[in-house]
This record gives structure tokens, C-alpha cells and sequence, in this order.
């Protein structure tokens, strides 16, 4: 671990940052992430790389019929579970080529022989990359996770954009509309769901951050202070390619699931469905025709709970 | 005195008066005669006297070792001829002295007189040499002996001849050297210091400090130490570019610069606290 001390320039002298400082930068890198993120979340129709997830409901089973007397319920089909699969979110990763360190790349501290030293990947990493890729990898879902997503149940969040851009769910929990069977209507469409909870994918916008620049080696040797769209620059490509090909443990990926590893992001999507053995009905139509069916009935239980998940690894 | 005479007017008296004081006074009284005379008239005497001055009668002259007589008839001669005395004899009985143009004294020559003597247009008047002249040349060496001193306001060296002084010089007044001063040394050779100004278009003043020390010219090398320069006087411009190192700084400190490697890429040395 070597999180080092850049080097700025106060009064014509050169100072050590203090840990404010470097939070800033550390923040400014995640908000240059946010800008263009290199694990980027889409919407698709289906197909979807993350895994798919289910909505289940229950759906009336299918009418029985009796030319003589209404079919008893232990001959008339209970109810039937529907299962809709959502495979509406793909992960795309795109490292890029970042700057390679020449020795002179990164910005100057004071070593412990009291020498200015330009920093390298290694302290960079550990002074700003991988704090900021442990920002963006947190459950919380603020400006310092810009760039990456959560779930929320609302197509509009302050703060976030929606990922599809037509407000377009990656996941519906729906259950059967048992106010939609009559009776009198039997058979009934078996199948007639409503739709409980939208599941709505949406990126965290980042924020720009008032940072002191540090200063660096140019190529004469000389200390130098780094222009800020340079530095920027500097942490996005880093940012951008530690988040994909980070080999110490700081890459980030996607998952969906009712587990994984990761901190979940936003809202579970619940799965719910009606517990009820079946609402038997019956009709009779003439007295050739008697018929029966069993509508979804009982109460809301929750199948599963399925979770956006950011992971570092 | 007039030569008396008796009118065919006068009286006998007048006669008689006139032949007493002719007697007592015009012919004087024989009484007073001089001893060595032996006539008892005029006219006795007078051939006396005639015959003692064409006979016997003579002089002596001596330049006090040696003596010549003259006698009557003799002609003494003041005759001089070139580097003598010339004796130039004019009446009544006058003599005058005079010197040729060129005269050669073999010996010593002096002259008493407190007077001025004059040389050509050299005057020596009391201790005093002067000159009708505008200057005195001396034209050879002057030696002073020693203990002696030389006192004037002005000493003016003409072509290549040299005003050599083996004691001191003192100049109380403004030294002129138009072609410098040449300083021998402690060694007689054939090297001098020439010590001499660039033509000034004005007047200047170059002063020399009132200490003991060696004088700085641009042909020294190593030679300035720290103490001659006055504390806080060497400006920027001093410095010759890219020349203050590592050692002409106090307590001297270093900051490296290394890049990401950990390589030296560039030091800075500074002063201490």
C-alpha cells in the first residue's frame, strides 16, 4: 500500500496534499468515469449477457365442462404458474489504451528521503484509482458512483438517467388480476395478469469536482502544474481501464440474480405471486352445460428477489 | 685762482696789498717747503723736483711673492690676450679689467659675494639658482647625496634621460608623468612596472585606500578574497552564469528528482538554514 501525498504548489512552494485533497481527486476521477463508463450497462429487447430473470404469476387453470352436473373442483385444473423471463440487460466493456507511464507520467510527492519522485501505476493506483473504483463499487448510489447503475422502480430519478432512453423495464412483476375473472365469463382468458412493480435500469450521473491540480515532471525535467483537461484526461483512460482490466481486484462487472457477489444497487425486483390454492368457480350456461374453472386467488407472497449487483474482483 | 693783476688806475697800495697776498699765498711761504728740497725758489724747487722725476723715481709691482720694479721710462703693459685677463688702460690714469668671452678656470672658482652671480642666464643669488630663461636643463644625471632632499613644486623629465632618486621622493604638490611611472623594483634590470592611465578625456581621481594590501588589476587571477568585497554588494549580475556549484553554498542541502523508477532525473542544491 503506498497512497502518496501529491505534490501542489501554495505561496511559490511546493506542499504535500491533505487527505481532502486527494478525496477530491480520488472523486474527480470517479465524476471523469461517469463520462464515459467502460462497463456500460443497455437495454435490449432480450438476449441480454447478464442472467435472466423470472416474473412468475398464476393464471387461471383451464375450465372443466359437464353435460350432466358442474365438474367438482378435484377434476377442475387449479390454477397455473406463468413465467415470463427478462434477459433485457447487457454488459459491454471497452478498456481502451491508457497512457503508459514514462516515469515522468504521474503526478510528484516528497519521498521518505524527502526527494520528489514522480509517482508510479502502483501509487496511483492505490492513491486514486482503486479508491475511486471502490466508490463506484459501493451499494450507495450518489455522485461518487457516477457512471455506474442501480434499479429503480420509477422510470425518472434525479440524479440518474434512464439506461433505455424509452423507459423501457428490464423487469415487471406482475401478478394475475383476480378482479379480471368473473364467472359469469368462465372460461375465463387464463392468463391475466397486471402489472404490480416496473423495474427501470438507470446510471448514476456524476459530478464535476473542484480539485487542485498536482504538479509533475515534463520532459525537461522540470516540476510542472498539470492542466486539468490533461490530468482528466489522465484518470479517465486509468479509471476506464482499471474498472475493465484491472488485474489486483479492482475491475468492475455487472450481475442480476436473487444472490451474487457484489453490493446490490437500487431496488430488488420482486417477484411476486398469489399463494391461493385457487379460486373454484362455476357456471352453468344451460342445463347441457356446466362448467367450472379456478381463478388465482390468496394473497401476494414474494417467489424471489432478484438484485442488481456491482462487483469489484 | 685767478691770476692777479694791478691796474694803470691803481694806487701803490693797491700794489702793495696785492704783491703781499702774491707773496704770502700764491707762492706760498718757503718756510712750509718740504724738507726733502733743498732750493729756496720757485724755480729751484721746481727744477729739483723736475730732476728727481726724470731721474731716479720708480715703482714696485708684486703679486706678493714676487716683485718688479719700474722706473722711469718703463711702460707697464696690461696686455691680455685669448683666455686672459683683458686690461684696457683709458684716461685719466684708469685701468679696466675684463674677462674674455671664453674663460677656463683650471682650478676652483669661487665667488664670495652675496650678490647675485650670474651664468648666462643661470643666476646663483644667496642658495637660490634661477634662470632669465623659462626653465633650467639639467642634462645628465642628478644625484642627490644622501639625507638630501629635493623640495619643488614641479620636476619635469625631458626626452629619455631619467630622474633617479635613491631615497625618497616627496611631492607635496601634483606628480606629471605623461608616459607613466616606471618602478624598478628592488631589482636593477632591464624590467620595469609601467604604471600609467588611459588617456583621460577629463579629469579624474583614482584613489588609493588607506590600508596595506595589494593592488587588484585584471591580470589577477585568484587573487580577490571574500573579506575585499563589502557584505552584500555582489548582485545577480556578478554571477557568471552556470558557475555557483554545490560547494559555494552554505549548508548546503540537495532535492532530487526522481521519476517513477526511482532514477535520479535531476538535483537542486540549495542553501542551508
Amino acid at each position: 500500500m503506498a497512497v502518496r501525498k501529491p505534490l501542489y504548489e501554495t505561496g511559490g512552494n511546493l506542499r504535500e496534499m491533505d487527505t481532502t485533497m486527494v478525496a477530491q481527486i480520488v472523486d474527480q476521477a470517479v465524476y471523469q468515469y461517469s463520462l464515459s463508463p467502460s462497463v456500460a450497462l443497455s437495454v435490449v429487447s432480450s438476449g441480454g449477457s447478464l442472467s435472466a430473470i423470472t416474473d412468475t404469476r398464476k393464471s387461471a387453470g383451464a375450465q372443466s365442462t359437464s353435460a350432466t352436473a358442474f365438474p367438482g373442483e378435484g377434476t377442475t385444473q387449479e390454477p397455473q404458474t406463468v413465467t415470463v423471463s427478462y434477459d433485457k440487460v447487457t454488459e459491454t466493456r471497452t478498456a481502451g489504451s491508457p497512457t503508459a507511464d514514462t516515469g515522468k507520467t504521474w503526478p510528484v510527492y516528497y519521498n521518505s528521503s524527502g526527494q520528489i519522485q514522480a509517482m508510479d501505476l502502483a501509487d496511483v493506483k492505490d492513491t486514486f484509482l482503486h479508491p475511486a473504483i471502490d466508490l463506484l463499487a459501493s451499494g450507495s448510489t450518489g455522485t461518487q458512483q457516477g457512471g455506474t447503475y442501480h434499479v429503480s422502480t420509477s422510470a425518472s430519478v434525479s440524479g440518474s438517467t434512464e439506461v433505455s432512453g424509452s423507459s423501457t423495464a428490464i423487469f415487471q412483476d406482475t401478478r394475475a388480476d383476480t378482479g379480471a375473472y368473473a364467472a359469469g365469463s368462465i372460461p375465463e382468458t387464463q392468463d391475466q395478469p397486471t402489472t404490480i412493480t416496473s423495474y427501470y435500469l438507470q446510471r448514476i450521473t456524476g459530478s464535476q469536482i473542484t480539485y487542485t491540480e498536482p504538479y509533475f515532471l515534463d520532459g525537461s525535467n522540470n516540476i510542472k502544474e498539470f492542466t486539468t483537461a490533461a490530468f482528466d484526461s489522465l484518470l479517465q483512460e486509468w479509471m476506464q481501464y482499471t474498472a475493465v482490466s484491472s488485474g489486483d481486484g479492482y475491475s468492475l462487472s455487472y450481475n442480476i440474480g436473487s444472490s451474487g457477489s457484489g453490493n446490490t444497487r437500487g431496488s430488488g425486483m420482486a417477484d411476486t405471486i398469489l399463494d391461493g390454492s385457487g379460486n373454484y368457480q362455476t357456471r352453468k350456461v344451460n342445463d347441457d352445460d356446466y362448467r367450472a374453472q379456478e381463478f388465482p386467488n390468496g394473497s401476494a407472497q414474494t417467489a424471489a428477489t432478484y438484485y442488481l449487483r456491482i462487483h469489484k474482483s | 685762482m685767478a691770476a692777479r693783476q694791478i691796474t694803470a688806475t691803481q694806487t701803490l697800495e693797491d700794489f702793495r696789498t696785492e704783491f703781499n697776498a702774491l707773496s704770502a699765498n700764491d707762492f706760498g711761504d718757503i718756510a712750509t717747503l718740504n724738507a726733502g728740497l733743498t732750493a729756496t725758489s720757485v724755480i729751484g724747487a721746481v727744477n729739483e723736483l723736475y730732476a728727481a722725476i726724470a731721474g731716479a723715481l720708480s715703482f714696485t709691482i708684486s703679486d706678493g711673492s714676487n716683485t718688479q720694479t719700474l722706473v722711469n721710462a718703463n711702460t707697464l703693459l696690461f696686455q691680455g690676450t685669448a683666455n686672459q685677463i683683458t686690461a684696457t688702460v683709458s684716461a685719466t690714469d684708469k685701468v679696466t679689467y675684463a674677462l674674455t668671452e671664453d674663460v677656463t678656470i683650471a682650478g676652483e672658482f669661487t665667488a664670495s659675494g652675496t650678490g647675485t652671480h650670474t651664468l648666462g642666464q643661470i643666476s646663483f643669488a644667496s642658495s637660490t639658482i634661477a634662470s632669465s630663461g623659462t626653465e633650467i636643463t639639467i642634462n645628465d644625471d642628478l644625484t642627490m647625496a644622501a639625507a638630501k632632499t629635493v623640495t619643488t613644486p614641479n620636476i619635469k623629465g625631458i626626452g629619455s634621460n631619467s630622474l633617479a632618486v635613491n631615497s625618497n621622493l616627496e611631492c607635496f604638490g601634483f606628480l606629471y608623468a605623461e608616459n607613466g611611472l616606471f618602478l624598478e623594483g628592488s631589482t636593477a634590470d632591464g624590467f620595469e612596472t609601467q604604471l600609467n592611465v588611459v588617456d583621460p578625456t577629463a579629469d579624474r581621481t583614482i584613489l588609493l585606500p588607506n590600508e596595506d594590501g595589494t593592488i587588484v588589476t585584471s591580470g589577477s587571477s585568484a587573487v580577490v578574497t571574500g573579506t575585499m568585497i563589502a557584505a552584500d554588494t555582489v548582485a545577480e549580475a556578478n554571477m557568471a552564469n552556470d558557475a555557483i556549484g554545490q560547494d559555494q553554498l552554505k549548508s548546503v542541502v540537495t532535492l532530487q528528482i526522481l521519476n517513477s523508477s526511482g532514477a535520479v532525473v535531476k538535483t537542486m542544491f540549495g542553501a542551508g538554514a
